[in-house]
């Protein structure tokens, strides 16, 4: 007892738990209410009638993200929008006359996530919106499913909620436009920019990868097990993240290794083809195998590693199933007191997409 | 088996204690019938029978009770024919009952409560204070924990016996074991029970933690001294965990999956009337194995599956299995480490590894009846098994010469047993337990030494029990007289009374006190003299010797001091009139191999524990304080003088708090100050001279001499952890709960540690004359994440 008294120990207690009992109720989740974009499409060419809001929870919700107050405490913040969204999609497309074509839409997704980097904070809007043909009688005859994957950087000191404000605003110019365009039939002219309509098909959900990527080379293989969900694509390139947990065996050492940020580079030629490109930074463990004959050191346990890997992949659009793939994997790591080593070899992977 | 000689033994020796029995008996007679009420209370969803809950005849707050650890009440004495209960339990919603008594005077119901939408406001983990009525007001040092008290303590999310060392009273031993020591006894006289099945040595090897699973548990209780006659053979403390049955609604779980351990639990109805929970845990070290070379890991698994054939039968059957494997061979990392700081000669040619197998197998047949509606039937057979095999090597090379040691210790246990008690409650005011039980063990104990059979020895005792106590209710009086009889292999009965009482006083003032005698036949000797750290108990079952004894008195006082808020204060003193010790001049070999050279001695502990328990706002929690002296005598020790015990922490203040911030997000601390334990400290070496005739030299060695037993005090102990647990609200972890349909996620963060700028000092390694090298297992603090999809 010589550093630290009893006396002190209550008072690092106090500090911890006092400032709780004081402010303990302003801690309840905030709640964030932003308007549905600026303001009304206006002169649309087309109207919204009825909305249905297929998705679960709160009919009001847009996104809901953590963030700290004083730096450390974790608190919910829920962003809604002032009515229920069904209510607030009618209100958003005004019609420029009565005599123009009248949709129905079905919101099966839509959210906007938020991301914070050092200096901006990126938010990400993703929707699925099934629309429907509504004719004169009331009767409706299904359209098509559009997917939107939306970004938009927004600096720090900038007001969070103009940045949803703006990011339902550059959306809703982009469905007038969509719903005008492929009515008029102009997809078949320019198909790359209508990517993320799929006429007469209903909506999926995003998909949960659980996939195994076996690697050979000269003198090393092993594996990666990966886990990721991947959004319905809205347009030919696009690019997902992962996590993985590797195991690779070298010629005198063993390694297990995590990497948090896997980045994956899509390109889909055709509806059952897809190319993907895989950037990895790893950090994990060696085990070596010659301990009882070289004088490793204990920094030597520890494995940095940087990994590429091409493949060709067999992924059918939009449905679910087995994925199998082929390709090189190019690997880059370094151990400390030892040269940085490089291999490359031969990958394949075997993934079930639920 | 019984002899004609000790059958009239018996017959004579029970004479006074039928009497007692049928005195209480014809007590319950006297008073004639009136209405009584009787029934089985459960959660409305999941079928779960609630122990504890409050049943409370309306309009006359004087009447009530609570169920047992069976959901099982009866409220007896009740005068009119048409009454109105109230049925209560924290977190579910209060039920009112109409009662007509027009079929008979008896009536038995099932209650099904469901569970109340909680505010913010009323989220406590510490269970309801004080103003229970019925049975548990006569219960004085007990201690009831939920899963979700456990999981609200940082250092103790999802372990039992961490989660235990927080209440007053219970200590522990060794900072890297599971065993704790009770109210100043050795950790070979807590009794504990998994669903009534006694269960030996329920401790994993890795991060020394229990090996039950948090996610089957339904509730833990801890009867820390004064305990009824329904519990025996141990005699310090007993900790009763009852798992879940399982959800007869539909199926739900949890799953949680982190980087070095993995638990599932599930729990779903079969059929209509037929319910199941599996669970399984595996742990696996995969640092270890990078670092240490090493194979290890543990694993445990529940099943249990439960018939109600009708509202009043219950048959489970309920399977529990545990393993350890632990290789551990310190030398890779060591060499590492060398070659680090250019001291690789010195590693290199030195070799330390451990090697432990560990097995816990439990099978339990267990049939619950409400004979009547006023008689409760309780019937169980179990089989108990338990393996240790415990290796440990030093091998060593200095200036050419080998220096290889090893020691092995085996250890197994059998126990095959079969209880029956009843519960009757014919009056309000009077209730009769009473039971027997049977047991057969096997204990086998062995050991080798540098690879060589040290010799062993097994033996086969059985042990017969019946016991009876009488509840009895008088105003503001209760008091529980009882009488436990115990008839093991061939030796004298042994009589053990037992008397609990609470007086109510005005003020929410109670008065409690307790007094009982305690035989022990099957115990577990201290080997911290042995051990550099006692991780198991080795168990003995004494043959041809007295019982270990000892005689607890206990009284103390709670009052209610706001609505929320209990303060208690705990007196105890314990006679421990008979305990067994290894004899030191034998060798350990002989020890292990179950010698019969132990000494008898005694001891004696006493102490005060201050209690304050309860919520405020969104705090919960609870603070104590516990002031205690533990003593032993030996006439081998010091001549026969008292010295301190071994495991005596003479100051203890714990606290254990959860602020729930919001609905989503919880902060947890848990701190502990303590006095160190005493230890034989070396004080002085004698030096080895050997003449070397090869070379003509003297070789010398040291040899470090221990001074008194127990001679100095370790330094004071600081722990501060603090927690957080957070509903998912976004992200991968979120994602895959929903993707799998999950109702909630969860994310824990742990900080241990917190107080890492003052050193807690384990162990003092000599180094030379009045030299020491202090030891700690904490540096630096520890960050550990953990995540849970509950479905």
């Amino acid at each position: 007892m010589k550093n630290v008294t009893p006396i002190k120990i209550y008072i690092i207690l106090c500090a911890i738990f006092l400032p709780s009992l004081v402010f303990g109720q302003k801690w309840v989740a905030d709640t964030l209410v932003v308007s549905f974009g600026k303001s009304a499409i206006p002169n649309c060419t087309f109207s919204i009638g009825k909305v249905f809001d297929s998705r679960s929870g709160s009919p009001d919700f847009l996104s809901i993200f953590e963030h700290k107050k004083w730096l450390y405490f974790p608190v919910d913040q829920v962003v809604v929008v002032p009515s229920p969204l069904a209510g607030e999609f009618s209100q958003k497309f005004i019609a420029g006359s009565d005599s123009v074509p009248l949709y129905g839409v079905n919101v099966a997704r839509f959210v906007i996530n938020k991301k914070d980097t050092n200096r901006n904070r990126n938010l990400s809007l993703l929707a699925t919106l099934e629309v429907y043909n509504v004719s004169n009688t009331g009767d409706s005859v299904f359209f098509g499913t559009f997917y939107y994957e939306q970004i938009l950087k927004q600096k720090k000191k900038e007001m969070l909620s103009l940045g949803y404000v703006q990011i339902i605003d550059d959306w809703a110019r982009r469905f007038v436009s969509d719903i005008v365009s492929v009515d008029a039939g102009l997809t078949a002219l320019n198909p790359d920019n209508f990517y993320h309509f799929r006429r007469g098909e209903r909506s999926v959900n995003k998909n949960l990868y659980a996939s195994v990527e076996m690697f050979y080379g000269f003198n090393f293989y092993g594996l990666d097990a990966e886990l990721w969900f991947s959004e319905p694509e809205a347009s030919q390139i696009f690019q997902r993240n992962s996590g993985a947990f590797r195991f690779v065996n070298y010629v005198n050492s063993q390694s297990v290794a995590l990497g948090r940020q896997v980045g994956r580079w899509n390109y889909r030629f055709s509806n059952n083809w897809l190319f993907t490109n895989k950037v990895m930074l790893l950090l994990g463990l060696n085990r070596w195998k010659d301990h009882k004959q070289v004088a490793h050191k204990f920094e030597e346990i520890f494995l940095f590693d940087a990994s590429m890997s091409q493949q060709i992949n067999y992924n059918k659009l939009d449905k679910t199933g087995f994925v199998f793939g082929v390709g090189l994997v190019e690997d880059l790591h370094y151990v400390i007191h030892r040269k940085i080593n490089f291999n490359v070899g031969l990958s394949f992977n075997c993934a079930y997409k639920f | 088996m019984l002899d004609f000689r000790l059958i009239a033994h018996i017959n004579f020796s029970m004479s006074r204690v039928v009497i007692v029995i049928l005195s209480m008996c014809i007590s319950l007679s006297v008073f004639g019938q009136r209405y009584s009420v009787s029934g089985i209370i459960s959660d409305a969803q999941t079928g779960e029978t609630l122990v504890g809950a409050s049943v409370l005849l309306k309009d006359s707050q004087l009447k009530g009770t609570t169920s047992n650890e069976n959901g099982f009440f009866t409220l007896a004495g009740i005068l009119t024919s048409n009454v109105e209960i109230a049925v209560s339990f924290v977190g579910y919603e209060s039920q009112l009952r109409s009662i007509d008594f027009v079929d008979g005077n008896k009536v038995f119901i099932e209650i099904k409560l469901h569970p109340s939408k909680v505010l913010l406001s009323e989220i406590n983990v510490v269970e309801e204070g004080g103003d229970k009525l019925g049975d548990r007001e006569i219960e004085i040092s007990r201690h009831s924990l939920s899963p979700k008290v456990i999981q609200s303590i940082p250092t103790a999310r999802n372990d039992v016996f961490k989660a235990i060392r927080y209440l007053p009273g219970v200590e522990s031993t060794e900072p890297m074991s599971p065993l704790v020591s009770v109210r100043g006894s050795d950790p070979g006289e807590n009794l504990i029970m998994l669903d009534g099945v006694t269960i030996y040595n329920p401790y994993h090897f890795i991060s020394s933690s229990g090996i039950f699973n948090m996610q089957t548990i339904k509730n833990v209780e801890l009867l820390i001294g004064g305990f009824g006659a329904e519990y025996g053979g141990r005699n310090s403390s007993v900790m009763n965990i009852s798992t879940k049955d399982g959800d007869n609604s539909a199926l739900h779980g949890e799953i949680q999956p982190t980087t070095s351990e993995s638990k599932i639990f599930m729990e779903f109805p079969i059929g209509k009337k037929s319910t199941m929970m599996v669970a399984g845990r595996l742990n696996y070290d995969i640092m270890g194995n990078m670092m240490l070379d090493s194979r290890s890991y543990f694993y445990d698994m529940n099943l249990s599956y439960t018939y109600r054939s009708n509202p009043r039968n219950t048959f489970s059957l309920k399977y529990f299995g545990s393993g350890d494997r632990t290789k551990l061979s310190f030398n890779t990392l060591y060499r590492y480490l060398g070659n680090s700081v250019g001291m690789s000669d010195v590693f290199n040619d030195m070799n330390i590894e451990w090697r432990n197998r560990w097995n816990n197998y439990i099978v339990t047949g267990i049939w619950k009846s409400v004979l009547a509606p006023d008689f409760f039937m309780r019937a169980q057979v179990y089989g108990s098994l338990h393996n240790a095999d415990n290796f440990s090597a030093l091998d060593f090379n200095i200036e050419g010469m080998g220096f290889n040691s090893s020691t092995q210790f085996k250890s197994k246990v059998r126990d095959w047993s079969a209880k029956l008690s009843f519960d009757y409650k014919p009056l309000y005011w009077n209730e009769l337990n009473f039971g027997a039980e049977f047991s057969k063990y096997y204990f086998y104990n062995g050991s080798a030494v540098n690879k060589v059979d040290a010799g062993s020895s097994d033996r086969s005792p059985y042990l017969a029990v019946a016991y009876a106590e009488d509840k009895i209710k008088l105003g503001a009086m209760q008091f529980r007289p009882g009488v436990r009889v115990t008839y093991y292999n061939n030796q004298d009965l042994s009589i053990e009374p037992r008397l609990n009482l609470t007086i109510n006083l005005p003020k929410n003032l109670k008065v409690q006190a307790a007094w009982g005698k305690y035989a022990q036949y099957i115990v577990s000797m201290n080997t911290q003299e042995f051990e550099f750290n006692q991780l198991l108990d080795y168990y003995y079952p004494l043959i041809n010797r007295e019982p270990g004894l000892s005689y607890h008195y206990i009284v103390g006082a709670e009052k209610k001091i706001l609505r929320d808020q209990t303060l208690s204060i705990d007196l105890y003193y314990k006679d421990i009139a008979r305990t067994y010790t290894f004899d030191m001049l034998q060798s350990q070999y002989e020890t292990f191999a179950l010698s019969e050279k132990i000494i008898e001695g005694r001891g004696r502990s006493y102490g005060v524990e201050l209690l304050w328990k309860g919520s405020y706002k969104l705090l919960s929690g609870w603070l104590g304080y516990t002031y205690s002296r533990s003593t032993r005598s030996f006439p081998h020790i010091l001549n026969g003088q008292e010295y301190d015990y071994d495991y005596e922490r003479r100051h203890s203040i714990k606290a254990a708090i959860n602020f729930q911030a919001t609905p989503r997000i919880a902060y947890s601390a848990s701190f502990i100050a303590q006095s160190g334990v005493p230890r034989s400290m070396e004080t002085t070496y004698q030096t080895h001279y050997v003449y070397d005739p090869l070379t003509g030299n003297m070789l010398h060695s040291m040899q470090y001499v221990n001074g008194l037993k127990n001679n100095v005090r370790m330094p004071w102990l600081f722990y501060l952890d603090l927690g957080l647990q957070k509903k998912l609200v976004g992200g991968f972890g979120r994602e895959i709960a929903e993707f799998f349909g999950a109702n909630e996620s969860y994310l824990t963060v742990n900080v241990y540690n917190v107080l890492f700028f003052r050193r807690n000092i384990l162990y003092y390694y000599p180094m030379g004359y009045d030299l020491f090298f202090p030891i700690s297992d904490n540096y630096l603090p520890v960050v550990a994440a953990g995540y849970t999809i509950k479905f």
